[in-house]
Formats: structure tokens, sequence, C-alpha cells
């Protein structure tokens, strides 16, 4: 009876489990999450200085459109949003060279879908591509 | 050719235009001896054409029903759908208004990107709506939700789909 039982209670537990981590964002990322992310910084292998800034505001699901800064200046030729606790992206951006700032590009068309852990990558064809984590 | 001969071709040439006249239109005459069948519009025909057994869906209250009839998808990726709106009994509803579209994956608690996604009613084709530039991110199981109000009646329906 007592076998019984505790086999119930693990299969249940395994199944809770099972559908939470499957529904949530199980990642870690947001638990260490840095106080403000306004800016997100960035140090490349070469020694290089990368930079997503949000403005005034932090990122957040209502957040369209932020800047991307390097140093030294770097092609960029697109910026993927992903989830990787959850296996999904969002819609496509939009990147365009910023006409105000020299080595900047604007990312327009940000839709960051739901609250939790999200990666920017800058997709950069001399570097292969740089991830930016933000907890959303 | 004689007058006499003119005539009678003039009024048979008359009589043959007013029979089509009378063939060609569906309003009924007050002053017709012989009752005429009241034929459906173009509209409600088409409606009805459109709604199949395998696109027509009823709301969760029954009170409308809606097609869904796919122009670009499913897919992961940017999609377009044609929607149609009818009344409980499949036919074009005298008044509707789409009130709500969301693409939702239920399994895992987030819907799609909608910031680029356009609802347009369809010219020509009462009670049809164009909606596209939904984006849906990942392959599996979605649910289409749709609020309307149909014939001054609001109703739900959840279209399920899989995407590929």
């Amino acid at each position: 009876m007592r076998i019984l039982s505790s086999s119930i209670l693990f299969t249940s537990f395994c199944f809770t489990s099972t559908i939470w981590a499957h529904g949530h964002d199980s990642s870690t990322y947001c638990h260490n999450r840095p106080e403000t992310q306004k800016v997100l910084h960035l140090e490349t292998a070469e020694g290089g200085a990368m930079t997503v800034d949000f403005g005034d505001v932090e990122p957040s699901i209502s957040t369209s459109s932020a800047l991307f800064c390097a140093n030294p200046a770097v092609e960029v030729t697109d910026a993927i949003l992903w989830m990787p606790g959850m296996g999904h992206g969002s819609a496509p951006t939009t990147v365009t060279p910023s006409p105000d700032a020299a080595g900047c590009y604007v990312i327009d068309d940000i839709d960051f879908l739901m609250p939790g852990h999200w990666q920017i990558k800058i997709q950069i064809p001399a570097h292969d591509e740089e991830i930016f984590n933000v907890c959303i | 050719m004689s007058a006499s001969n003119l005539k009678i071709r003039a009024a048979i040439a008359l009589f043959f235009l007013s029979s089509i006249g009378a063939c060609g239109s569906n309003k009924k005459s007050d002053d017709s001896p012989t009752p005429q069948v009241e034929t459906p519009s173009d509209e409600n025909a088409e409606s009805e054409f459109l709604f199949t057994e395998e696109n027509a869906k009823t709301s969760q209250n029954q009170r409308f029903t809606a097609a869904v009839v796919w122009e670009d998808g499913p897919k992961v990726g940017y999609c377009q759908i044609k929607l149609i709106l009818g009344d409980a009994e499949r036919r074009a509803p005298s008044s509707q208004e789409l009130i709500k579209f969301e693409p939702f994956m239920t399994v895992h608690g987030h819907g799609g990107s909608l910031k680029k996604m356009t609802i347009t009613p369809i010219e020509g084709e009462p009670s049809s709506y164009r909606i596209a530039m939904f984006y849906l991110t990942m392959s599996g199981p979605w649910d289409l939700n749709i609020n309307a109000m149909v014939n001054d009646q609001e109703d739900s329906l959840v279209v399920p789909i899989q995407v590929p």
C-alpha cells in the first residue's frame, strides 16, 4: 500500500513538474537579473564593447525599439529575438544604421511576447553573433 | 418592307425584350397575376456557398457561425486568413462586428506577435474580414480565439489549428 501511494505521489509530481516546465519559462536568468536593464552591456572576445540601449525605460512587453552600438563599429545584418526557455522567438525585427550615431543600429519592430528570459541575438557577419540576455 | 410588316416585327421585339426583363428581375410586381418565389440575394448565396461542412464552426453559445479560410499559412511566420461570419443558420447576418481575433498557444501560455496585424473588412464580400500579418512563433497546437457580435448578440469561438 505504501509503495502504491509513493508511486502515485511520484507520478503526480513528475506530471505536475512537466506541465509547469512546459508552460513556464524555467530559465534561472531572471532570478539573478541586474537591477536595471535600460542598457545591456557586452564585452566581445576581441576586447570590443557592445550595448543595447532601451532609452529611459526598462525593457518590457511594450518595448518596440532599441539602439545597438559597438566599439569598434561592426556591420550588423539582423537582430533575432529568442526565448531559450520556451524554444521560440518572435516576429522579425528591422535593423537599420542609425542616422544619429556612427557605429550604431536602430532595432525596430521588437515584440517581447511574454514575460521571461529573452535573448537578443545580434547577427554580425564578422563575429557570427553576439547574444544579449534580458529579463522581461 | 411594308409598314404593317415593320409594325409586326417591332411588336415581336418588344414582347421578347419584356420577357427577358421579367425573367431577370426578382422584384415582386403587385399587378402580376402569378405568385413569384423569392430567391436569395447574391450576398446570401455567396455566404452559404463559402460555409462548408469542413470550415463552418459554431460559436460557444450557438450565436454565430464562422469560417477560417487560410490565405497564407498556417506556418511559423506571418500568416493571413479570411474570416467569414454568419448567423447561427450560416446565413449572412444583418449586422456583425469582429471584436477580437487572437491566436494563442494555450499549452505554452503565450500568443503570437500581433503588433503588425491588420483586420480589414473585405470589399464586396459582406461579413468577411481579411486578417493579415499575425505572426505565429512556433509549430504545434494553436487556438484562434474569435469574439464577435453578430445580429447584436456577442459570442466567442475557439478554432484549434496545428502549425506545422
